[in-house]
């Protein structure tokens, strides 16, 4: 009894601390990135859950710099790799070198590790590389390990991929596969600030001071956090609730409920993995409000940057330019809270 | 494992949303329901007759919807949900009452997590107030509250249903209950004077004629006050006339005698000693039915006379009489044994014959017992009262032979004694049957007040539906009608006899030049129709037509014979029955057949209350007596 009762008070130390310390972690990005706090919690969100975040905006919006400040605030390796259609795979993962040996003249293979070996790795305008470089990522976002020239190696953990693209510029881009997709935990996208967060983008980046984030947490640090957030306990009836979510999404030839929308539009509805995103996201969010138990809010919330990008629409939803978006609104007004 | 706060705030807000859903619902669906449903029943029963009891019916609607709300499963998890919403708590007490016990490989700091959950759920459940979670009020009034409202208030102003007039009982109302039904001006009964007349001497007396007069008098003043409408009336008349039913059934029971026979030689003994001095007073007494004076004024006949020995003489001429008139009443052929033989044998035979449709059969046999035994109840009581007839006669011949004064003044005393009683009876029966007329005159009074603008077609109506009956048509549904037993006959149907004319003679139009030489056949107005005829036009006259004249047409009576089909119509029947002195319709049944008939044309034509009382003497003198 006295150790549950000493439990109680260190979880709910720990959930305040943790609380603190990722509202410092936000605080310190707001100080350099003005506005998008959507976007900042989603990545900050992908970072505790151990997920990938593909940001998607106009060019301008500030994705490179989210991602490079957030780099800092964490005290992480950070790469940024500039996809563009003549990316090789080598390009990202590394490849093997002829080196001579410093004693005598033999000379042998030797690894030389890409960018991917980072704990944060920007993948900027992924959907500009060829399908065969964005696949090399596959391996690594997914098994966190990097096979190259027989050998697998392991990435370093926290490992973090976070691309952008743009939505726009769809000539000479290859769209990613669903299956890269489905390895995203959250696909974000980066709204046009509004006004007064375009004055205070102007003041900072047009006046002398350069503001730059400073490093507030440690890589280990957030892998305590993950652990920790792993251990919040999720009622049944919440997973029930994400998993009829889930099911919501596809169409009724896949067995789900579907909405209107869903059953003209969808082609294909989110895969189990958007379902893990969506309680692992929850539990991210209730611990940045401080919360031990995630909410349907919570999954609401959640529910569109985890499955906007699992979801497929068919001719028609494309044809008729019908928001994904749209569909999980629908979907989440018409599943009820109880079974 | 639930918390005690927890659970106690759960069951308190769960409760507390199983009252407002009750009076949600008993405002939405209840009210609403239950007047539509009454509206329902009320129309139901203004136009099918259903019972109006059926109304209650809306009520279970109230209990219905309250067992509904209360009996529908209400998970508290679903309540703790209500509760979390209403007070942002971000699904804790939700989350809170599924984190149960630890489990056994649980991580402890997700345990540690989730007795945190349950802490900060205890806690909170403290300190929430219930009552705000849900809010209890009744739903505003809406648009299908007030049409429903309506449709009952329409339903409620709906004319009740006409119940006909039947001759069942029906069951006795208080007439204190006539108040409740108050008119505005009540009903002109200034034709009902003779009627109130006629009621009024039947007062006076102890016994149901005398109560039915009092009952339709206050009747009677009352609907012409107004106090109360017709069809309470109606409904009144039918209660007295079967309350007079069973007195008239109960007296049927007690009569031993045949009551006809005995009013006719009452009437034949008054007219007796109405033709002498010394018994005249006896014979208006016992016209009165007074048998105490009757008894009375026979047995001191003749004591205060100067001339005992004439006085003497003129007793005894007067019980010749009295004897003679006593032994022709008891003689008299009542034909009733003749009938009573007849109707057996028929029975029998019927009784013998194979049934074709064993129901039928069964339905006539017993209609045919029944009518031997009533034969045969009559033939008693004609018997009884011939032996009583007898006995008078007796005393009458020991008032006139009896040896000494003392033995013929007893037997003029038992003789009056005997004929007061017999007097009486048919007193009471007569009483009665005047009784009976009150109440038929009153109804016709009743009916007549609210049947002014149909008089006309109901009249038309019933003149030919009796016109087709006299002529042998088949009644309603294929059912013989009482009057028919043959087809059709081809005669024409208008009762009026047409006659052919001669129209030989010139016309007399001025101004035409033809003389009308064309023998067409004309009506009895032959003289009109002899402009046909001639040729070419007239001179100019402007007036065409001519004067009018005297008819100058040479008539010929022409007798007409109905061309009688199949069976005897009903003419035949009456016909034959004059002239050779047998009938093949039950007399009741003609009778019945015309007085109903005679009784209809009275009631909806404007007939002088002279007339229509005339009317009615004449078939209470013709009814028949059985």
């Amino acid at each position: 009894m006295s150790t549950a009762t000493i439990s109680t008070a260190n979880a709910r130390t720990e959930l305040e601390t943790m609380q603190a310390e990722l509202h410092g972690l936000v605080d310190e990005i707001q100080r350099v990135v003005v506005g998008q706090d959507s976007v900042i919690h989603g990545v900050v969100t992908c970072l505790l859950a151990g997920g990938h975040g593909l940001l998607e905006g106009v060019p301008g919006l500030g994705k490179t710099l989210l991602i490079r400040t957030l780099a800092d605030a964490v005290h992480l390796d950070f790469a940024r790799i500039q996809f563009t259609p003549d990316l090789m795979p080598a390009d990202i993962v590394g490849t093997s070198v002829l080196v001579r040996d410093e004693g005598g003249g033999d000379r042998h293979l030797q690894y030389q590790s890409g960018p991917i070996f980072s704990n944060i790795v920007l993948a900027d305008e992924i959907n500009r590389a060829t399908p065969k470089t964005q696949s090399a990522l596959l391996e690594a976002m997914a098994e966190r390990t990097v096979t190259a020239a027989g050998v697998t190696r392991t990435l370093p953990d926290p490992f973090l991929v976070l691309a952008t693209q743009n939505p726009l510029e769809m000539e000479g881009t290859y769209p990613l596969p669903e299956a890269q997709l489905d390895r995203f935990l959250f696909k974000i996208h980066v709204e046009f600030p509004d006004e007064d967060d375009l004055v205070s983008i102007l003041d900072r980046t047009t006046g002398r001071d350069d503001a730059k984030a400073k490093p507030v947490i440690g890589g280990p640090r957030i892998l305590e956090m993950r652990e920790l957030i792993r251990s919040i306990p999720v009622a049944p009836s919440l997973t029930r609730y994400v998993v009829r979510v889930l099911k919501a999404t596809h169409p009724p030839d896949g067995g789900g409920p579907a909405s209107d929308l869903v059953q003209r539009y969808v082609r294909f509805g989110a895969s189990p993995r958007g379902a893990q995103a969506m309680l692992l996201a929850a539990r991210v969010r209730c611990a940045l409000h401080g919360r031990p138990t995630p909410s349907i809010d919570d999954v609401l919330a959640v529910a569109p940057p985890a499955l906007r990008h699992r979801m497929i629409l068919n001719f028609e939803g494309e044809a008729e330019g019908i928001s994904i978006d749209d569909c999980i609104t629908q979907i989440l007004d018409s599943v009820p809270a109880d079974s | 494992m639930m918390t005690p706060n927890l659970e106690r705030l759960l069951r308190a807000v769960r409760r507390r949303a199983r009252w407002a859903d009750t009076a949600h619902a008993l405002g939405q669906v209840a009210l609403p329901s239950a007047l539509l449903i009454a509206a329902a029943t009320v129309v139901g029963s203004r136009f099918l007759g259903s019972p109006i009891e059926l109304a209650w019916i809306s009520a279970a609607v109230v209990p219905a919807v309250m067992a509904w709300t209360w009996l529908r499963p209400r998970p508290l998890r679903q309540v703790a949900r209500q509760v979390d919403t209403h007070f942002g708590l971000d699904d804790r007490l939700g989350s809170a009452l599924e984190f149960g016990a630890p489990c056994a490989d649980e991580h402890p700091r997700t345990a540690a997590f989730k007795a945190l959950v349950r802490d900060d759920a205890e806690a909170l459940a403290a300190s929430l107030d219930y009552r705000r979670v849900i809010p209890i009020r009744l739903p505003p009034p809406r648009r299908i509250d007030a049409l429903a409202a309506a449709a009952l208030a329409a339903a409620m102003l709906l004319p009740p249903r006409q119940v006909p007039a039947t001759p069942a009982r029906i069951a006795p109302t208080p007439t204190a209950t006539l108040a409740t039904e108050r008119m505005g001006p009540g009903l002109d009964l200034a034709r009902a004077e003779p009627l109130r007349q006629d009621l009024r001497e039947l007062r006076g007396q102890d016994d149901p004629a005398a109560r039915t007069a009092d009952a339709l008098l206050e009747l009677l003043d009352k609907l012409e006050s107004g106090e109360i409408d017709r069809r309470f009336a109606m409904a009144e008349l039918e209660r007295l006339e079967s309350m007079l039913l069973e007195a008239e059934e109960q007296f049927e029971a007690s009569l031993e005698e045949d009551p006809a026979m005995l009013a006719e030689a009452v009437r034949a003994l008054a007219e007796a000693l109405e033709e002498h001095e010394i018994t005249r007073e006896a014979a208006r007494a016992l016209e009165r039915g007074d048998s105490d004076e009757v008894e009375q004024s026979l047995a001191e006949a003749g004591d205060d006379t100067a001339d005992p020995s004439d006085a003497e003489r003129q007793l005894e001429r007067a019980m010749a009489d009295a004897e003679r008139r006593l032994r022709e009443a008891a003689q008299k052929s009542r034909d009733t044994a003749r009938k009573l033989a007849e109707e057996e044998r028929r029975l029998k035979r019927q009784e013998r014959r194979p049934a074709e449709d064993r129901e039928e059969q069964e339905r006539r046999l017993k209609h045919q017992r029944e009518r031997v035994e009533q034969l045969r109840r009559k033939h008693e009581r004609e018997m009884a009262a011939q032996r009583k007839l007898e006995e008078l006669r007796r005393q009458a011949q020991k008032a006139r032979n009896g040896k000494s004064g003392k033995q013929r003044r007893e037997a003029r005393q038992k003789l009056g004694r005997g004929a007061g009683q017999a007097a009486r009876t048919a007193r009471n029966q007569r009483r009665l049957g005047q009784a009976r007329d009150g109440i038929e005159e009153a109804k016709t009074f009743v009916r007549r007040a609210g049947q002014k603008g149909e008089s006309q077609d109901r009249r038309r109506q019933q003149a030919r539906r009796f016109s087709r009956a006299a002529r042998g048509k088949k009644g309603k549904k294929g059912k013989p009608s009482l009057l028919i037993e043959g087809d059709v006959g081809e005669g024409d149907p208008s009762p009026s006899m047409m006659m052919e004319g001669d129209g030989d003679q010139p016309g007399q139009g001025e101004g035409q030049d033809g003389d009308g030489q064309d023998p067409g056949p004309g009506e009895t107005g032959g003289g009109e129709s002899g402009s046909p005829g001639g040729e070419g036009m007239g001179q100019g006259s402007a007036d065409g037509l001519g004067e009018g004249r005297e008819r100058d047409v040479r008539h010929r009576n022409l007798r007409v014979d109905a061309k009688h089909g199949r069976g005897a119509s009903r003419a035949e029947v009456i016909s034959t029955s004059s002239q050779q002195g047998f009938a093949s319709e039950p007399y009741r049944d003609v009778y019945d057949d015309y007085r109903s008939f005679a009784q209809s044309a009275m009631d909806n034509e404007e007939i002088p209350t002279a007339m229509r009382r005339l009317v009615k003497r004449y078939f209470k003198q013709i009814q028949p007596r059985d």
